[in-house]
C-alpha cells in the first residue's frame, strides 16, 4: 500500500467519518431532507470541519483527561512517509484501544449530532435564528409548527386540497397525517385521513372561485354582469382509512391549523355547552 | 424504566414523538375513535361557520377547538 493511499484511508476513518456520523444525527429527522451530495463544497468542509475538531477534542481528552495514552503523530509521520512493517507492528500492539477510541469518537459525534438537533427543534431556535433553519421547509409548513406557543401543544391540519381532472376539479378535504418526499427533495405524495370528495364541474366555476372552500355559495351568479351558470358539486365520503394525493397533480392545498386544548371541566367532569359559547364568543 | 428506555430508543432512532411530528399521538387517538372524529369534524364545520362549537370529548376529557392559523398554497 502506498503513502498516499494510506494517507487517504487515514483521513477517511479518522476525519471524514466521525463528520459524517455527525451529520447524519443531525440532520436526520424529518426536518431535513439531506442526501448525500459529494459535490457540494459547504457540505464537504462541513464534515471535515466537524472530523478535525472532534478528533482535536478527542485527542485532548486522551492526553489531558485518560492520560494513560496518547496519538503518537510520530509513529503516524514515519508510516505516511515510508509506510514499513515496523510502524505497523507498533500499531498491531494498540490495535484493540485504536478500534475502541475511534468507535467511541462516532458514538460521541452521533450523539452530539442527534442533541443539538434535539435542542435546536424543542427549543425552536430554528424558528428563532434563520441560519439554525433545517432545509426541509414542508416540514414547517405541513407540521404547523409556527402556530405552536407551548411544547405539549398538539396542531391538526384540516386540509383541502384541490386536484384537476379533465372537465372537473376534485376538492379533497381531510386532514393531514404524512408526507413524502422524492430524492431531490422535492414534494411527491400527500397523506390525508378522514377524507370526504367534492367534485366541481369546471365550466361552473365563476371567474373569481377557484373551487377550493365549500360551500359555493348561492349567490355566486352576482358577478360582474355576466351570467353564470349555477354551480354544481357532489360530495362523497370516502370509506378508505388513508388517502395517498400525488402532488403533481395538485392545484391548490389550504391547510387549517386548529389547536386541541382541553377545556376546563365543571363538577361532572365536562365542559358545559353554554360555558363553551361564552368561550367562542 | 420502560419510559426511559423508550425515551432513549426514540433519541437514537425514532425522533418524530419528541420533535413536532405531523400527526401527534393525541391526534391519531381522536381520528381512531369514531364518535370524537366525528364531534371533531362538526366541531370544525362549527368554526367554518362561524358558530360556537362543542367539546369534543375523548377518554373522559374534553377539548375545545381553537384555530391557531391558516396557509394556502398554490401550485
Amino acid at each position: 500500500m502506498t503513502s498516499i493511499t494510506f494517507a487517504v484511508a487515514l483521513i477517511i476513518v479518522t476525519i471524514i467519518l466521525p463528520g459524517g456520523i455527525f451529520r447524519r444525527g443531525f440532520l436526520s429527522s424529518e426536518f431535513s431532507n439531506y442526501h448525500l451530495r459529494a459535490s457540494n463544497f459547504s457540505e464537504i468542509v462541513f464534515t471535515l470541519g466537524v472530523g478535525m475538531f472532534s478528533q482535536t477534542i478527542g485527542i485532548l481528552i486522551l492526553k489531558y483527561v485518560i492520560r494513560k495514552y496518547y496519538v503518537d503523530f510520530g509513529i503516524l509521520g514515519q508510516i505516511l512517509a515510508a509506510p514499513d512493517r515496523k510502524g505497523f507492528e507498533k500499531i498491531g500492539l494498540y490495535a484493540t484501544e485504536i478500534f475502541i477510541y475511534n468507535l467511541l469518537l462516532c458514538v460521541a459525534c452521533f450523539i452530539a449530532g442527534r442533541g443539538l438537533m434535539f435542542l435546536i427543534i424543542t427549543r425552536n431556535w430554528d424558528l428563532r435564528w434563520r441560519a439554525l433553519r433545517f432545509d426541509n421547509h414542508w416540514n414547517y409548513i405541513f407540521s404547523g409548527k409556527e402556530f405552536v406557543e407551548r411544547k405539549e401543544q398538539e396542531i391538526i391540519k384540516y386540509t383541502n386540497i384541490c386536484v384537476s381532472s379533465d372537465d372537473t376539479f376534485i376538492v379533497y378535504t381531510g386532514f393531514l397525517t404524512n408526507y413524502w418526499l422524492d430524492n431531490d427533495g422535492k414534494l411527491e405524495i400527500i397523506e390525508l385521513r378522514t377524507v370526504k370528495r367534492k367534485i366541481i364541474e369546471r365550466n361552473c366555476i365563476s371567474e373569481f372561485e377557484d373551487g377550493l372552500d365549500e360551500p359555493i355559495a348561492e349567490n355566486m351568479t352576482k358577478s360582474k354582469g355576466k351570467s353564470t351558470k349555477k354551480p354544481k358539486h357532489t360530495e362523497y365520503k370516502f370509506a378508505i382509512h388513508k388517502l395517498l394525493i400525488p402532488y403533481s397533480q395538485v392545484q391548490n392545498i389550504s391547510i387549517t391549523y386548529y389547536e386541541l386544548e382541553e377545556a376546563p371541566k365543571d363538577e361532572d367532569g365536562y365542559v358545559k355547552e353554554t360555558d363553551t359559547q361564552e368561550i367562542n364568543s | 424504566m420502560s419510559n426511559t428506555f423508550e425515551r432513549i430508543l426514540s433519541f437514537f432512532f425514532i425522533f418524530s414523538d419528541y420533535g413536532f411530528p405531523i400527526f401527534g399521538k393525541q391526534s391519531k387517538e381522536i381520528l381512531e375513535d369514531v364518535n370524537s372524529s366525528r364531534q371533531l369534524l362538526e366541531a370544525i364545520d362549527k368554526d367554518k361557520h362561524g358558530q360556537p362549537s362543542l367539546p369534543i370529548r375523548h377518554k373522559n376529557k374534553s377539548y375545545r377547538l381553537v384555530r391557531a392559523g391558516e396557509n394556502s398554497l398554490v401550485s
